[in-house]
This record gives C-alpha cells, sequence and structure tokens, in this order.
C-alpha cells in the first residue's frame, strides 16, 4: 500500500512538473475553467445571469453560442482579416444576423415556446461582446488554425458548462424541477429564478473559479520539494 | 492600522454602543411577544460573531474578540424580521450579510453596503411570505414555531395596499402595534436615540435629515385618503423607519464622512425610501433605500469636497481682493 501510495504521488508529481514546464503548450485548454468566457473573462454575462433559470434554456443558450459565436468568428478570421477593424465590427455584426435566422427556425421545431425560454437573450448574441473580442484577438495575435479551433472548442464547452450548471441548478432550486421532470418536491423559492439570483450565483462561481485558478497556477509553479530542501542546504552552508 | 495600537480597539466603539442601544428594544419585544423575540435576536447575534470568526481564520486574518461588528449586523438583520421568522433564514441572511457583503469588500471598516441591509434584503426578495408575516402584538410565542399559526399583516402593508391602518397614537408611543422585531414604540425609539447621539455612535445629522425628508413626504404627497399629519405619523412610527434611520442610515462605515455629504445623504435615503414604499414590490423599502444610496456614498463626500474646496479658494481669492 505503502510503495502503491508513493506511486500515485510521484505521479502527480510528474504531472505537476509536466504542467508547469509545457504551461503554454495546452493553454488552449484555459477556455474550460482557467480564462472561462463568462467567469473569468466577463463576456457574454447578461444571457449568463438573466436567461438561465431552466437547463432547456441553458441548452437553447449553448446551441446558439456554437452556431452564432463560433462560426461567426470562424468566418471573421478568414473572410476579413485584412479589413479595417471598424468594418470587421459591421460584418460581425451583419454575419451574426444571417446565421441567427436558420437558427431561429431549427430552434423553434425542437423547441416551440423558444421565445418564452430565452426571451431576447437569444437574438442578442448576435452583437455580443465575447464575437468582437475573439475575433479581434485570434486576427491580432495570428494564432495558427488549430489553435483558434482549440480555443474555440474549449470557450465553448466553458460557457455550455457554467450556462448549464446555472440553469439545472436554479430550475432544481425554483422549481424542484430538471428539464421539466420533478426531482424535488419543496423547491427553496421561485425567485430564484430571477436575474437577481443569476448575479449571485455567477458571483460565487466566479469568486469559486478565480480561486481554484490561483491555486492551480501556484501548485504548478511551487519549487520540487527535495530541490527546494537541497538549495536551502546548500544556502545555509 | 497597527493593530498594537490603543487606538485600534476604539474602531470598534459605535458597535459596542449600538448593541447596548439595542437592548430596550429587545426588552420591548420581550414584553411584547414573550421569549421567541429574544431567541430570534440572540440566535442571529450568534451566527454572525461566530460566521465572522470563521470567515477571518479562512482568510488568515487574526481575529479579535472585542471586534462586535459581526454580531451588530446579526442585531439589526434581526431586528428587521418578524418575531415568527424562522431560525434557517437568519443563518443564511446571516452568511449573505458576513460573507458576501462584509468580507468580499475587505473586512469592518471596507464595505460599501449595510452587510445587514444587503441580508434583509436577499431574504426579502427570497422568502418574502415569511419575513412580511408578523404575530398579532401581546401574542406569547413559541421558541418554535408551528405551520398552524395565524399571521397579521403589518400597518404599512395596510398603507401599501391603501388602506388607513387602525392604530391609535397612545399605541404608536407605547409601541403596541403590528411590525418587525425593531419597531418599537416613539418613547423607547426617541430614547434610543438620544443615547447613541449623545454618545457619539451615530451622527445626528444622517437620521434628522433621513427623518425629516419621510416626514416632508408623507405630509406632502400622502398616499391614502387621511390627513396629512396622520400621513406623516403612520409613515414615519408604524414600522420599523426609526429604527432604520438609526441603525442603517445612521451607520457610520458606509455613510460618507463629511458633514455636508451626511446632510445629502439622509435626504437621498429618504427620497429613496418613500419611492420603493410608493412605488416598489415590497412595504419595507429602508433596506432597498438604504443600498441604493450608499452605493453613492463617496461620490457624494467627492463632490462635496470639490465644491468646498473651489468655494474656499474663491472666498481666499475674492477675499484678499477686497482687503
Amino acid at each position: 500500500v505503502k510503495k502503491l501510495f508513493s506511486l500515485i504521488l510521484g505521479g502527480i508529481e510528474r504531472v505537476r512538473l509536466w504542467l508547469g514546464a509545457n504551461r503554454d503548450k495546452i493553454e488552449y485548454v484555459d477556455g474550460l475553467l482557467f480564462s472561462n468566457p463568462v467567469l473569468i473573462e466577463g463576456l457574454a454575462l447578461a444571457p449568463a445571469v438573466a436567461a438561465t433559470q431552466s437547463l432547456k434554456a441553458a441548452v437553447i443558450l449553448s446551441v446558439g453560442f456554437i452556431w452564432l459565436v463560433v462560426l461567426d468568428v470562424v468566418i471573421v478570421r478568414f473572410a476579413f482579416s485584412k479589413a479595417s477593424e471598424e468594418m470587421r465590427t459591421i460584418a460581425c455584426a451583419l454575419i451574426g444576423a444571417v446565421l441567427f435566422v436558420p437558427m431561429a427556425y431549427t430552434l423553434k421545431l425542437v423547441f416551440p415556446f423558444l421565445s418564452t425560454e430565452v426571451g431576447l437573450y437569444l437574438p442578442i448574441m448576435i452583437v455580443d461582446s465575447v464575437i468582437l473580442s475573439k475575433s479581434e484577438l485570434y486576427i491580432e495575435l495570428q494564432h495558427s488554425n488549430f489553435r483558434m479551433f482549440m480555443e474555440l472548442l474549449f470557450h465553448s464547452l466553458g460557457f455550455i458548462l457554467v450556462v448549464c450548471l446555472l440553469g439545472a441548478a436554479r430550475e432544481v432550486l425554483a422549481y424542484g424541477t430538471i428539464w421539466g421532470i420533478t426531482v424535488n418536491a419543496a423547491p427553496i423559492s421561485s425567485t430564484v429564478a430571477l436575474p437577481f439570483f443569476g448575479f449571485f450565483m455567477v458571483a460565487v462561481l466566479a469568486a469559486a473559479a478565480k480561486a481554484l485558478t490561483n491555486h492551480f497556477y501556484h501548485w504548478i509553479n511551487k519549487r520540487p520539494a527535495q530541490a527546494a530542501s537541497r538549495q536551502e542546504v546548500n544556502g545555509n552552508e | 492600522m497597527d493593530r498594537t495600537s490603543p487606538l485600534y480597539t476604539q474602531r470598534f466603539y459605535p458597535c459596542k454602543e449600538a448593541l447596548i442601544a439595542m437592548l430596550p428594544l429587545l426588552l420591548m419585544s420581550y414584553v411584547q411577544n414573550g421569549l421567541r423575540p429574544v431567541a430570534v435576536v440572540l440566535f442571529s447575534v450568534l451566527c454572525g460573531y461566530l460566521m465572522d470568526m470563521l470567515v477571518h481564520r479562512l482568510r488568515r486574518i487574526r481575529f479579535e474578540k472585542c471586534d462586535l461588528s459581526a454580531a451588530v449586523t446579526g442585531a439589526v438583520f434581526a431586528m428587521l424580521m418578524p418575531a415568527t421568522v424562522p431560525y434557517w433564514v437568519l443563518f443564511v441572511g446571516n452568511l449573505v450579510a458576513i460573507v458576501f457583503v462584509k468580507h468580499a469588500f475587505g473586512g469592518y471598516g471596507n464595505n460599501i453596503f449595510n452587510p445587514a441591509a444587503v441580508g434583509a434584503a436577499f431574504c426579502m426578495f427570497m422568502w418574502p411570505h415569511r419575513v412580511f408575516q408578523y404575530p398579532a402584538s401581546m401574542d406569547k410565542l413559541p421558541l418554535l414555531m408551528s405551520d398552524e399559526y395565524q399571521y397579521v399583516s403589518s400597518p404599512l402593508a395596510t398603507l401599501k395596499a391603501g388602506g388607513v391602518p387602525f392604530v391609535e397614537f397612545a399605541d404608536l408611543l407605547t409601541g403596541d402595534f403590528v411590525g418587525p422585531i425593531g419597531a418599537s414604540g416613539i418613547i423607547i425609539m426617541a430614547s434610543v436615540a438620544v443615547y447613541l447621539i449623545v454618545r457619539k455612535a451615530v451622527d445626528w445629522r444622517l437620521p434628522a435629515s433621513f427623518l425629516a425628508t419621510v416626514a416632508l413626504v408623507a405630509f406632502f404627497l400622502p398616499r391614502v385618503h387621511t390627513t396629512r399629519l396622520e400621513s406623516m405619523i403612520y409613515e414615519l412610527f408604524c414600522s420599523a423607519t426609526v429604527f432604520g434611520a438609526l441603525f442603517i442610515v445612521g451607520e457610520p462605515v458606509t455613510a460618507p464622512k463629511r458633514p455636508q455629504s451626511k446632510y445629502i445623504y439622509g435626504v437621498l435615503a429618504g427620497l429613496a425610501t418613500m419611492g420603493f414604499r410608493y412605488f416598489g414590490a415590497f412595504e419595507m423599502g429602508i433596506v432597498f433605500s438604504s443600498i441604493a444610496v450608499s452605493a453613492i456614498s463617496s461620490f457624494i463626500d467627492r463632490r462635496v469636497s470639490n465644491y468646498e474646496g473651489r468655494y474656499t479658494l474663491s472666498k481666499q481669492v475674492f477675499g484678499g481682493d477686497e482687503q
């Protein structure tokens, strides 16, 4: 058992050292948590706060995010990288509006009460700051296509994770249901579905994500225990 | 501030005074509803104090035993609640007040909003049916409430519904009316106000300007069909308005620091309170108005400071010319 335990600890230490040395190579994964678009970067806050009163609404927002934001950023990156910044802004909005129409029709087939679920917060994504900031970032930094796709993928996953978590938690707490199915006969309060509580939950999650990020960076940048003690001994000598 | 300095513990002087000032209110609530309101306030005080101690430990900051600020937060929060409020509501309210309002901004002396007001506002939003239902006056309550208990609405709720509350002036004097634990009679509230002002725990400018504004608005713009004077009396004394003026608006941390700013702050808080009462969803406006106005407290201070600086400069320039 002792051997197994030391083996596990050694493995964790190796992973930690590898992460510390190769941090920049896997930076694109950060969108999931360490640079989460909602919790850390503060982008797309309005839909995440106001429109996540149920899991269904969260799923609709997630589909909207992938379709509108990811596609819009990719199109702008490839087709408008040479255009001026002002033109790119206009292009972002126009492409978003064009992309929104087929998505709205498709979503309406699956979710007939689309406007009741998410209200204005789905169409408002057309002009969301996340599109502009990401497209400008990728054009300016000249990332490789692979890195851009990976970053967009993990940022989308980060957004989906947060909104679905918020949607599910708020639905259970407000109505005692999840995806419309009763799971808790005594919900806390229907006020949980109001935007005020959404702000509250996002704030708590953002604080937790920030604390986790700080701890993670501190952990991977820590000196190995043996080396540190050796250095101290040398210093004392 | 240096923790070894003897001045350090003096920071908590207003907290001690506030707790002492709340004792007569607690005694009155005991006379009215028995041991239950006393248990509610003590539980809330204990919750606040222990939670503060825990958060200090989590933040790796030394906790001073003489730091009674969290106990005051717990007491003020409980005083804004009815005597029938469940204990778990008190726990949640204190959690919000201490963790999310006090320590999230850096602890005592750094908070932008009044922690007790935010805790109360949170509970009012979340469980209005628990917070706005009161026991009848002189009804002795058990320590653990049952679901069958018959609640009554407060005079402020009657005013909100457009009716005239049936409360006699003598009852307003003695505090024999339905309301939160902190809503007491004029005599008791006046003695509490005098104590706090004489002991310099509260600057008189804040409650005075606040109460004057509430009285003027109620007098000139009554919301029910009654005489102007009656409207003023009901708005001032039928709820925890005076309590809020002393313990929420008059709180030294969130209020502005300059004397002129305090007048402006009190007037704005009074106007906002009446605005929330007249047009808001809930009968109690003071917690929401204090949150709204304390957000611009330092802005008021800055504007007044700029104005004073300009005024002094022009006085020096023109005064010098005349001489």
